[in-house]
C-alpha cells in the first residue's frame, strides 16, 4: 500500500514538473497528417492529392509513414494525443479498428454516400483509397518455366529456393487454403472454423522454413534483385514499378491473386476532423481519385474515374485481373476474426 | 617499438596476419557498401547499369533535409542539456564528502547499462500520461537520458587530474564560486567537457531506439529516415545518407582526438 | 543520510581532522550537501525521467486492472463461489448487466482482448455472450438469462471463465509476470492448462543469453590479440590502428548494419566473390540466419570489448616481460604467465560490458536475424508497438534487466575488485 502511495506521489510530483514544461510550449494546431505505408505510395500521395489538395484550399498537409500496426493508432486514441489524421491502409487494420472504435464513423456522410464510390468501397468507418492485389513475381532466369499462379509459392517441389511472403496471416492463410485445394468461394467459409484454420497453418507450416518474411511494400523487388528470394508475394503496382521504372528483370504472375480495396480511416478523436473529412472527399473527385494511377499502377474507387485511367496503365490495374481464379478480399471476416489469427500468426512465426 | 619486437617471427607473422584480417573485417563491409550509392538503380547489386549521383540529389529533398535540421536541432539541445547536467554532477561527484557517492556513480552510469529498449518504454508510458510522446521535448529529454553519461564520465577523467586546492585558494584570493569555476576550473576540465559534449552529440544525432518509440511526424530525423528506409523505401538513398554521415562523424572524431591529446 | 555513508568516503587526512574535532564533524555534513549541489540537477532529472519511468514498468508489470475495473460487481459477486461447476444464475445476471454497459462504453472488445490473454477463445466467448443478450431491456430472470448465454456459447457452462474473473477483484496480479516467466497462463474452457499454441519464452531467453554469450566470447578471441598489438604499437602505428578499430564506434549503427546486408545477400559482395573464384558453385544464403546475426553483433561490439581491455594492457609494464625473457622463457611462456594475467580485468571488464549490451540487442537481429533469431529486446518492441500489450512487454523488460543483474552483477563485483 505505502508503496504504491510513494509510487502515485513520485507521478504526481513528475506530473506537475512536466506540466509546467508542457504547458510553456505554445499550443500550435497541428498540419494535417496523412498516414501510408512510406516510400514511392508517399511520394505519390503528395504529388497527386496532398500538393493539389493544399493549392485547392489552403490547408497545408504532412505525409507520416506507418506499417498498418493499429497498435500506434490505438496508443492515440487511448491517450488522446493523436498526431495521425487520415489512416491509409489495407482493409483490415481499418476494419478491426473500427470495431475496436479506434476510428471516426464516417460512412454515412454525404460527402461520401455522394461521391460515387464502388461496390465494397464504403464501410462503417472505412473510405476507398484504392484498389489493389496482391500477385506473385519472380526473378526471371532461374527456372526454365516460371510459376503461374500465385499459390506456386507453395510448391517447393518444382520451384524450389527461398520465397517472400508478407508477415501476416492476412492473404497468407487464405492462399495456404486454396494451394490446399478449397475453391476461391469456400475459403472463407473455412476459414471461419476452428479446423479451417488448423489446415492453414499446417499448409503454412510445410514452407515456413523456405520463407523470407517481407513487412513493408518494398521489400519484395528487393529481396527478389538481391536473390534473396526466387519468388515472393508483392502488391501490384510495387512489382510493376520496379518492372518499368527500375530495369527489374521480374515477371507478374496474376492467377490466383487476392484483390482488394484500400481504405482511408479517421483515428477517432483527432482536432483535425473537418480538414481530414475534406481531405479525403477531395481524393474522390474522379480526376484526382484516378490520377493516382498515373505514378502507380493501383485503381480507383470512384466509379467515375475509370474515364480518367490512362490506356497504358490498364493492363496493370487490379480490375482487369479478377475471374473465377481470383479471392476477393474480405475486410469483414478479418474486422470479426483478425485479432485472434494475428495472435496466433504472431507466436507461430517466432517459434 | 617495445615488446612485441622481441618475438620471434613465427609468432609474429600469424599475429599481424590475424589482426590485419580482424580490422578488415570491421571495414570492408563499410568500404564495399558505400559505392553502391553511385549505383543508378535502386539494387543493393554489383555491378551497375550506370553510375549516378541521383541518390544524393534525393538527399536534398525536403524529407531528407527536414530530416538533418531536425537531427541537429535535437543533438544540439541533447548536448547543451547533457553537458550542463552531466559537467555539474561530475564537479559533485569529484567531491569526496559527496553523500552516497558510489551508488549516485551508479545511477549516473545506469542509462548506459539498461538495456534502451527498456528504457523507451519506461518513458513511452510515462511520457504517455504527460502528453510528451511526439515531442520535440520528449525526445530531448530521452537523448539527455542516454547522452549524459558520457559526460559525467569524460569529466570526471579530468577531474581526477584537477587540484582542488587551487578552487580554495581563489576563494582565499576573494573569486566567487562562478568566477573560481570559469577561470581556475574551466580551463582544466575543459578538454573532457569537449570531448563529453562531442560524445553526447553523436550519441543523440545516432540515435534510432528511442526514435521509434517517442518521436512523433514533427521529429523525423536522419537515422529514423534510415531505419524506415530500410523497411519501406529501400533505395540507396540511405547509403548516400551514411557517405555524408561518415564524413561528418570523421570530423568529429577528429575534433575529438585533438582534443584529447590536448589535455 | 547516513553518517557513515559520508565518513567511508572521506579522505584519511581528512579523517584525522575529524578525530580532533567534533566541530568540524558538523561542519562535513553541511559540507555533504553543499558537494552534492552541483550534482543535484542531474539528480534530479535520473530520478524524474530514469528511475520514475523503470518504477513505470515495475508498475505495468504487476498493474492489471481491466477485468476489475470493467466487471467489478461480477468479480465481487465471484468471490463466494467456491470454483467448481459454474457459479450462481444471479452472477449471469450481474455479468450480463456489466457486459452490456461495456458494451456501451465500447470497452467490451478491451476486456475480451485481455481475458483472451489467458482463456482460449476468450475473446469470442465474451462476444457472444454480449451478442446474445436481447437488444431491449435484459430479461429479469437471471435463470433466461444464463440459458441464452450457454445457448450462445457453451463455455458459459463451464467454469474455465468463471474461474478467471474470479481472480481479478483486484488491480494487480502476477499474471504478466508468470506468462513472461514461461509458466503456464492459458486456460482451456473446462478450466484445465491449455497446451494450445503460444509464445515460448524460456526458448527466447535462452536464445538471448546464447546469442550474447557466443558474441561476447567471439570478440573477446578477436579483440584480444588486435589489443595486444595497439598497446604494444607506438606512436603512428598504434593510432592509426586504434582509428580503424573506432572508425565503427563512430559509424552509425544502421549504415553498418546496411553495409552487413549489402555484403552478405545473396547477390552480395561476399557470394560474388566465392563463386566469381571458382570456390562456391551456388551462392550462399548468408542474410537472415543465426550466423549473420552473431556476425553482425561481433561487428558492432568489438570495439566495446576492445577499449576496457586496451586501457589495461597499456598499464602493464614492458620491463616484466623482458625480464620473464632474459630468464629464460619463451616468448609464449613469458606472454602467458606475466601478460595474460594483468590484462585479465581488462578481459572481464570488456566482456562483461559487451555481455550486457548485447542482452538488450533489437534492431540488428530484426533487420539481419530471421523470426527465430530475434531476442527478447524485440518482443518487448513488439509488444509495445504492435500489440499493445503493454503489461507483457513490461514484464518481459523486468525479466530482461533482473536476468541481467543476476547473471552479471556478481562477476561485476570481481571486476570492480580487481581494477
Amino acid at each position: 500500500m505505502s508503496w504504491t502511495r510513494l509510487f502515485d506521489s513520485g507521478k504526481l510530483f513528475g506530473v506537475s514538473c512536466l506540466a509546467a514544461l508542457a504547458c510553456a510550449q505554445p499550443a500550435l494546431s497541428r498540419d494535417l497528417t496523412v498516414v501510408s505505408y512510406g516510400g514511392v505510395t508517399n511520394e505519390t500521395f503528395e504529388k497527386v492529392w496532398l500538393g493539389p489538395f493544399t493549392e485547392e484550399t489552403g490547408i497545408s498537409a504532412v505525409m507520416d509513414t506507418w506499417s498498418g500496426d493499429l497498435a500506434k493508432v490505438r496508443a492515440m486514441v487511448e491517450s488522446g494525443n493523436i498526431v495521425w489524421d487520415v489512416m491509409d491502409a489495407t482493409a483490415e487494420p481499418i476494419e478491426i479498428g473500427c470495431e475496436q472504435g479506434l476510428f471516426e464513423k464516417v460512412g454515412d456522410d454525404p460527402l461520401f454516400t455522394e461521391a460515387g464510390l464502388i461496390k465494397g468501397g464504403l464501410t462503417e468507418c472505412g473510405i476507398g483509397s484504392m484498389t489493389y492485389a496482391t500477385i506473385l513475381a519472380y526473378k526471371n532466369g532461374i527456372f526454365p518455366e516460371g510459376p503461374t499462379a500465385v499459390t506456386d509459392i507453395f510448391d517447393t517441389e518444382t520451384y524450389p529456393g527461398k520465397r517472400g511472403l508478407r508477415k501476416s496471416p492476412v492473404d497468407a492463410l487464405e492462399l495456404a487454403l486454396i494451394a490446399d485445394g478449397v475453391a476461391v468461394d469456400d475459403v472463407y467459409a473455412t476459414l471461419s472454423t476452428p479446423e479451417g484454420v488448423d489446415r492453414a497453418f499446417a499448409k503454412l507450416d510445410t514452407i515456413k522454413d523456405d520463407i523470407i518474411w517481407w513487412e513493408a511494400s518494398a521489400q519484395p523487388p528487393q529481396l527478389l534483385m538481391s536473390g534473396q528470394v526466387v519468388m515472393s508475394t508483392s502488391y501490384n503496382a510495387r512489382a510493376a514499378l520496379a518492372i518499368s521504372n527500375d530495369n527489374a528483370d521480374l515477371t507478374m504472375v496474376w492467377a490466383n491473386n487476392v484483390t482488394a480495396i484500400g481504405f482511408f480511416g479517421i483515428p477517432k478523436g483527432t482536432e483535425n476532423l473537418e480538414e481530414a473529412k475534406k481531405f479525403i472527399a477531395f481524393t474522390l473527385l474522379p480526376q484526382v481519385n484516378a490520377a493516382f494511377s498515373d505514378y502507380q499502377p493501383y485503381g480507383p474507387t470512384v466509379t467515375a474515374a475509370g474515364a480518367f485511367v490512362k490506356p497504358d496503365v490498364l493492363p496493370n490495374l487490379p480490375a482487369g485481373h479478377i475471374d473465377e481464379d481470383s479471392l476477393v478480399f474480405d475486410g469483414g471476416f478479418w474486422a470479426t476474426q483478425g485479432d485472434a489469427l494475428i495472435a496466433r500468426f504472431s507466436s507461430w512465426v517466432a517459434q | 617499438m617495445r615488446h612485441y619486437h622481441d618475438l620471434p617471427l613465427w609468432v609474429r607473422l600469424p599475429l599481424y596476419a590475424f589482426v590485419a584480417l580482424a580490422l578488415a573485417m570491421m571495414v570492408l563491409p563499410l568500404a564495399a557498401a558505400l559505392p553502391i550509392s553511385l549505383n543508378v538503380d535502386p539494387w543493393f547489386v554489383y555491378p551497375f547499369r550506370e553510375f549516378s549521383l541521383r541518390w544524393f540529389e534525393a538527399l536534398l529533398s525536403p524529407r531528407w533535409t527536414g530530416a538533418i535540421v531536425n537531427s541537429v536541432l535535437i543533438a544540439v539541445a541533447t548536448t547543451l542539456l547533457a553537458t550542463g547536467l552531466g559537467t555539474l554532477a561530475a564537479i559533485g561527484l569529484a567531491n569526496p564528502r559527496f553523500p552516497f557517492r558510489n551508488l549516485v556513480m551508479v545511477l549516473g552510469l545506469a542509462p548506459l547499462i539498461v538495456p534502451v529498449v527498456v528504457l523507451a518504454l519506461g518513458l513511452y508510458i510515462f511520457f504517455g500520461q504527460l502528453s510528451l510522446n511526439y515531442t520535440f521535448i520528449g525526445v530531448v529529454i530521452a537523448h539527455t537520458l542516454l547522452a549524459s553519461p558520457f559526460v559525467v564520465i569524460t569529466v570526471t577523467a579530468t577531474l581526477t587530474r584537477f587540484d582542488f586546492t587551487l578552487m580554495r585558494a581563489a576563494a582565499s584570493l576573494g573569486a566567487g564560486r562562478v568566477f573560481a569555476f570559469r577561470t581556475v576550473m574551466l580551463p582544466v576540465i575543459a578538454p573532457g567537457v569537449g570531448a563529453g559534449a562531442i560524445l553526447a552529440f553523436a550519441a543523440s544525432f545516432d540515435e534510432v531506439v528511442m526514435m521509434l518509440f517517442i518521436s512523433g511526424p514533427q521529429q523525423q530525423t536522419v537515422p529514423k529516415l534510415m531505419y524506415l528506409g530500410m523497411r519501406e523505401n529501400i533505395n540507396p538513398t540511405i547509403i548516400a545518407a551514411a557517405v555524408v554521415t561518415i564524413a561528418f562523424t570523421s570530423v568529429l572524431m577528429a575534433a575529438t582526438y585533438r582534443l584529447n591529446r590536448g589535455k | 543520510m547516513s553518517y557513515g555513508d559520508v565518513s567511508r568516503d572521506i579522505t584519511p587526512a581528512r579523517s584525522r581532522d575529524l578525530r580532533v574535532s567534533g566541530a568540524i564533524r558538523k561542519k562535513a555534513v553541511g559540507g555533504a550537501a553543499k558537494a552534492a549541489l552541483p550534482a543535484a540537477p542531474l539528480l534530479l532529472f535520473l530520478l524524474l525521467f530514469l528511475v520514475v519511468p523503470l518504477l513505470t514498468i515495475l508498475h505495468s508489470s504487476v498493474s492489471d486492472e481491466q477485468i476489475a475495473a470493467t466487471l467489478p460487481e461480477t468479480t465481487a459477486a465471484l468471490q463466494s463461489w467456491d470454483g467448481t461447476g459454474v457459479p450462481a444464475a444471479a452472477v449471469y445476471g450481474t455479468l450480463a448487466g456489466e457486459l452490456r454497459a461495456a458494451d456501451e462504453a465500447g470497452t467490451l472488445r478491451r476486456l475480451g482482448r485481455r481475458v483472451q490473454y489467458e482463456l482460449e477463445g476468450g475473446l469470442g466467448i465474451l462476444l457472444n455472450a454480449s451478442r446474445a443478450l436481447p437488444e431491449e431491456a435484459l430479461p429479469g430472470d437471471a435463470q433466461a438469462i444464463r440459458e441464452l448465454m450457454v445457448g450462445a456459447d457453451p463455455a458459459w457452462g463451464k467454469p474455465g471463465v468463471w474461474r478467471i474473473l474470479q481472480r481479478y477483484d483486484t488491480p494487480y496480479s502476477s499474471f504478466y509476470l508468470r506468462w513472461a516467466l514461461g509458466l503456464p497462463t492459458v486456460l482451456d474452457a473446462d478450466g484445465a492448462v491449455s497446451d494450445g499454441p503460444g509464445y515460448d519464452f524460456p526458448t527466447i531467453y535462452l536464445r538471448t543469453v546464447l546469442i550474447s554469450l557466443a558474441v561476447t566470447v567471439l570478440t573477446v578471441l578477436i579483440g584480444y590479440p588486435v589489443a595486444y598489438v595497439i598497446a604494444t604499437s607506438a606512436g603512428r602505428t598504434g593510432a592509426i590502428l586504434l582509428f580503424l578499430i573506432l572508425l565503427p564506434f563512430w559509424t552509425s549503427l544502421l549504415v553498418r548494419v546496411m553495409s552487413l546486408i549489402v555484403v552478405l545477400q545473396t547477390n552480395g559482395v561476399v557470394n560474388q566473390l566465392l563463386t566469381g573464384m571458382g570456390l562456391l558453385g551456388d551462392p550462399l544464403s548468408f542474410l537472415y540466419t543465426r550466423p549473420a546475426t552473431i556476425f553482425a553483433m561481433t561487428q558492432i561490439q568489438l570495439s566495446f570489448t576492445v577499449l576496457p581491455m586496451l586501457s589495461v594492457m597499456r598499464t602493464i609494464p614492458a620491463d616484466q616481460l623482458r625480464g620473464a625473457r632474459s630468464l629464460g622463457a619463451g616468448p609464449i611462456r613469458a606472454h602467458a604467465t606475466i601478460f595474460l594475467p594483468q590484462a585479465v580485468p581488462g578481459i572481464a571488464a570488456g566482456s562483461l560490458l559487451t555481455f550486457v549490451m548485447c542482452l538488450g540487442f533489437y534492431i540488428t537481429p530484426e533487420l539481419v536475424g530471421s523470426p527465430s533469431d530475434q531476442m527478447v529486446g524485440s518482443f518487448i518492441a513488439q509488444f509495445t508497438s504492435e500489440d499493445l500489450n503493454w503489461g507483457l512487454a513490461a514484464a518481459l523488460s523486468v525479466v530482461l534487466c533482473a536476468g541481467a543483474a543476476i547473471l552479471t552483477l556478481p562477476l561485476a563485483r570481481r571486476v570492480r575488485r580487481h581494477a
